[in-house]
């Protein structure tokens, strides 16, 4: 697989400053959240990764601007523009996670929580790799569903409730269910409600990418 | 409240976004074009997986757990509901290939599937309710001591052997209930050690507890029955109370209603006393023979010695032989031998499925503690408690008590623990008698324990306060810098807006950080409790306000006693109010002097005995105000307690002497006058020793009562060593003659040494009962071993 960088850093674009901020407000978390970081325990970062997803999928999916419409009549194939926007993705949210991850693991956090006369640390610094990988778990089972919804808003056979109502179920249900489903292997429902999840997750990610070639592309 | 907001949510929003679909998809349709029918396939799927989360959420209870036969029943109802489901969003997909009108569709399914989830939810629980009714609800009847071959006769009917099981209907149908005069029913009880028996028990079974989680309970009048207890034809006596658990039917898990039985016959209450004699007479250094006897009478003779041990502690020298070779632990030489051992415990135990501290089981886990590995001991507890999961629904789940004053860990769980076993309770019992261990050789530096495993539990503490309860007892300088720390962080005892941080005690929410540190052991405990003194004796007297019933000294006060740095404990401080509060609660008058006695007694310094006579009741006392005055003295240091004593004496001497003769507060005052003169021999010290003689003189006015008393005790063996020596070496022959019974109860060396002085006695009469006691002695010795057949 190809990186052609001049592309990469076209769409990487609007994300410079979102991941600026994003990047900023992650690692000061990080670094200076007094409890002991436990990622389905602490509503913070959950929302913040919820905003950081949907605001991704949203700078990237401005199908109707004047850069959208320029980037997809240049002549680059589908596929590789779709490629170029994950990678654009996955430069965002590596750029906001791996930080935090240089921060707990090596263990930066840790030592200055300690240094600060926190009662928690060093001590609980051995739990807190589960708060990157769940991090990134919940990117990835976010960042397919809010892509999906901007390809499938700007399909030709779209309505005025494309993708929209499914994202919306996707997050009711899911905040309504709130911590409960994140126990994979606890228990057989919970284990179903989990896989539900991801199993929509990559039926979406992988439809969008099918949807992505059908893209009716256009300023307006 | 919020899970009504997300529903409504969950079923407006979809209706409201599948009219808006409804009216626009047609035109939409027609100026873009209709969507592929794999677009409409993919959403539609996506949306019923979603749905099927959401109903298997709601058929769960909203606990994503299916862990109750209610929750299975709902599940199996709802299989039809998402068959219905899954038939409309086909029949919708079907129509959205022809019209595209699929997000329509999934709208449409999210909102039915919501409705009938909820809306079939009464209907459901009532059928369930019905078919859980139709299970007889059992009961079984089971011996404490295992004993075999033990008949259960209820209501006069024979029932068959116990263990027996059954159920209410099969009672009701065998064994109709019978009416027995209440003069009848407890005729030919006995007491056998400090527990009261009764040839025929009485207790009342519910027939059913609530079901449903409607809360409802099912009306019935509650079932009497008389039980009855025989062995090989003859009647076996019933522990005097009767208990039992469930029965229960919540959320259909039936729960048996679980009658344990403690029996007694007189030759097994006989036979464990000539058990317990033979055991004193070989100076508590029991042999084989003794053991293959105790074993067979293996619960008899076991909770014989646990209450025997704290007046008499030389007996655990036999609980640790018995202990010794029950587990073979004389071939226990090395590391390797001692692991083995200890592994062929936990095998035990986890068959057993429980353990408890203070048991011969515990005494054999604490006689392996100087032979074990350590090294490998902290490694796998270590492991254990790394692997236990920090977000977790359950607590810690070790059994906390405390039984012959340490703490207990025991594992008697009425339901299973899914991540723990029983023979960790045997390790958490080892680490705990490992730590003391170390502490006693020094305990200037942290030992392994402190080091490894305390961290561990603190790490657990911060989602489970339980483990925090273990890492204070094990204590260390992690602890101490985590409670140092922790507390730099506590402002307020008051509640948090974040449950997680907030404990339940007596009543009300308090801050977590702030009752941990209050409690908290050691220097940084000691800094606290000084710097918030104020917010710690307000939250006292908040506790205090709340408590209804002082009959003991209540749990949540233990912080008061600790120490506090450059200061008196903060009991001192709130001994007025809390000795104003217990004066005050007028209907457990009989207990406030125990009460505050015992809020005293744990004052370090210990208070003069000034304070402790200053609690005793002066004014116009009835009967009843005093209480057990034996039971309460008992909880003061010996030394205070003839000094208070006495001053009590001379309160109630003065109290009278303003009194009329006749009147009740007179009365009051001359029966804790006598009591408490009684009291004097009891207690153990020369000086109360001395007392005791001199009152025997016969100027004394009451010298006739202490006389009787102590020829009472001696024909009990409950003489003290002082006073038996005084009186052994009196002048006085009546006196020696006191002696002779005490020590045929009570033949250890000492007892066989003042009975070889008396076998020559210049007196004939006792001389001649030396001889006596002596005579049975003897007869004891050679009386071969009773075993249980």
């Amino acid at each position: 697989m190809s990186i052609q960088w001049p592309l990469f850093f076209w769409v990487f674009r609007p994300l410079r400053l979102l991941t600026l901020v994003s990047s900023s407000l992650a690692t000061s978390y990080v670094l200076l959240h007094d409890k002991p970081l436990e990622f389905f325990l602490d509503l913070n970062a959950v929302v913040f990764v919820i905003s950081h997803s949907f605001l991704i999928s949203l700078f990237l999916g401005r199908v109707r601007s004047e850069s959208f419409a320029f980037l997809y009549s240049q002549g680059f194939s589908r596929d590789l523009l779709w490629r170029h926007v994950w990678l654009a993705t996955l430069a965002s949210v590596l750029a906001t996670w791996l930080p935090c991850a240089v921060l707990i693991l090596t263990p930066l956090r840790s030592q200055f929580q300690d240094w600060m006369q926190n009662p928690w640390f060093p001590l609980m610094a051995s739990t807190e790799s589960r708060f990157l990988t769940r991090s990134l778990l919940f990117y990835g089972m976010l960042l397919p569903i809010f892509h999906y919804e901007w390809i499938r808003s700007s399909m030709p056979f779209r309505d005025q409730v494309s993708g929209h109502l499914l994202v919306i179920a996707y997050f009711v249900i899911g905040l309504f269910l709130n911590e409960r489903l994140w126990y994979f292997g606890a228990d057989l429902t919970r284990s179903a409600m989990f896989l539900g999840f991801i199993t929509i997750s990559v039926i979406l990610g992988l439809f969008g990418y099918w949807l992505h070639k059908r893209l009716e592309v256009g300023a307006s | 409240m919020i899970e009504i907001f997300f529903l409504a949510a969950i079923v407006i929003l979809p209706i409201y976004l599948t009219l808006k679909a409804w009216r626009w998809s047609a035109s939409t349709s027609k100026i873009n074009g209709k969507a592929p029918w794999s677009v409409n396939l993919v959403e539609a799927s996506t949306l019923a997986i979603l749905t099927s989360v959401m109903v298997i959420h709601v058929a769960s209870g909203g606990t994503g757990l299916v862990t109750s036969p209610l929750q299975e029943f709902i599940i199996r109802e709802r299989i039809l509901a998402c068959a219905i489901m899954i038939a409309v969003a086909g029949c919708w997909i079907l129509l959205g290939l022809w019209k595209s009108i699929s997000l329509a569709a999934v709208g449409m399914l999210i909102s039915i599937s919501m409705a009938m989830t909820f809306a079939s939810a009464k209907p459901v629980y009532e059928r369930f309710e019905k078919e859980i009714r139709q299970i007889p609800v059992p009961i079984e009847f089971t011996i404490r001591e295992e004993i075999d071959e033990i008949d259960v006769v209820i209501n006069g009917v024979q029932m068959g052997k116990a263990p027996l099981h059954t159920t209410i209907d099969e009672l009701e149908k065998k064994a109709p209930p019978i009416e027995v005069p209440k003069d009848e029913y407890s005729k030919g009880w006995k007491n056998f050690g400090n527990s009261t028996y009764l040839p025929r028990a009485k207790t009342r079974l519910d027939r059913a507890d609530r079901v449903g989680i409607r809360g409802d309970r099912e009306k019935s009048e509650p079932m009497e029955l008389y039980v009855q207890l025989e062995r090989h034809g003859q009647p076996v006596m019933i522990s005097g109370s009767l208990g039992h658990s469930g029965p229960s039917r919540m959320f259909g898990n039936i729960q048996p209603a679980i009658l344990p039985l403690g029996v007694m016959t007189e030759e097994w209450h006989r036979d464990t006393t000539i058990l317990l004699e033979k055991a004193r007479l070989m100076d508590y250094r029991v042999d084989a023979d003794w053991i293959s006897a105790a074993d067979t009478h293996f619960h008899f003779v076991r909770n014989a010695l646990i209450a025997a041990i704290p007046k008499e502690p030389q007996f655990r020298q036999v609980l640790t032989d018995w202990a010794k070779a029950r587990y073979h632990l004389e071939q226990v030489t090395d590391m390797v031998s001692a692991w083995s051992a200890l592994e062929r415990i936990q095998a035990q135990v986890n068959k057993a499925g429980a353990y408890q501290t203070n048991s011969i089981t515990g005494e054999a886990v604490e006689y392996l503690i100087d032979h074990l590995d350590s090294d490998r001991v902290i490694a796998i507890a270590k492991t254990k408690l790394k692997s236990l999961p920090t977000i977790s629904a359950g607590g810690f789940g070790y059994g906390w008590g405390s039984e012959l004053g340490k703490p207990c860990f025991s594992t008697s769980f009425l339901t299973p623990q899914t991540d723990r076993k029983p023979s960790d309770f045997v390790m958490a019992h080892v680490i705990w008698k490992l730590d003391q261990k170390w502490d006693s050789e020094s305990d200037d530096q942290d030992n392994p324990v402190e080091k490894e495993i305390v961290p561990e539990l603190i790490r657990l503490s911060y989602l489970d306060p339980q483990a925090m309860k273990l890492a204070t007892v094990l204590g260390g300088s992690t602890l101490n810098e985590f409670n140092r720390r922790q507390q730099r962080q506590v402002y307020s005892f008051k509640e948090s807006s974040d449950p997680m941080q907030n404990e339940y005690i007596e009543g009300q929410y308090v801050s977590r950080d702030f009752w941990q540190s209050l409690n908290a052991v050691g220097p940084a405990g000691a800094k606290f409790r000084k710097e918030h003194s104020y917010q710690a004796l307000e939250l006292a007297e908040q506790f205090l306000n709340k408590s209804f019933s002082l009959t003991s000294l209540p749990n949540w006060t233990d912080f008061l006693f600790l120490e506090v740095e450059g200061r008196e404990p903060l009991a001192r401080n709130f001994w007025k109010s809390f000795r104003d509060k217990v004066e005050a609660d007028k209907t457990h008058r009989p207990w406030a002097l125990g009460v505050l006695w015992s809020y005293l007694a744990r004052i370090r310094p210990m208070p003069p005995a000034s304070d402790f006579v200053a609690a005793f009741p002066k004014k116009s006392p009835s009967y009843g105000d005093f209480g057990n005055p034996e039971q309460t003295l008992s909880l003061l240091p010996v030394d205070l307690r003839l000094q208070v004593t006495q001053d009590c004496i001379a309160e109630a001497v003065r109290g009278k002497s303003i009194l009329q003769p006749n009147s009740e507060p007179y009365g009051a005052f001359n029966q804790i006058e006598n009591q408490l003169i009684r009291y004097i021999p009891s207690i153990p010290s020369d000086a109360a020793a001395d007392v005791a003689m001199q009152s025997l003189e016969k100027t004394n006015p009451k010298s006739t009562e202490v006389s009787r008393l102590l020829k009472d005790q001696g024909t009990y063996g409950q003489l003290t060593g002082h006073m038996l020596a005084r009186l052994a070496t009196s002048s006085d022959p009546e006196h020696r003659h006191w002696v002779i019974p005490q020590i045929k109860i009570l033949p250890n060396s000492e007892n066989r040494d003042t009975l070889a002085r008396l076998l020559n006695d210049e007196d004939p009469s006792v001389r001649e009962s030396a001889e006596k006691v002596a005579a049975e002695l003897e007869e004891l010795r050679r009386l071969p071993y009773p075993k249980l057949k």
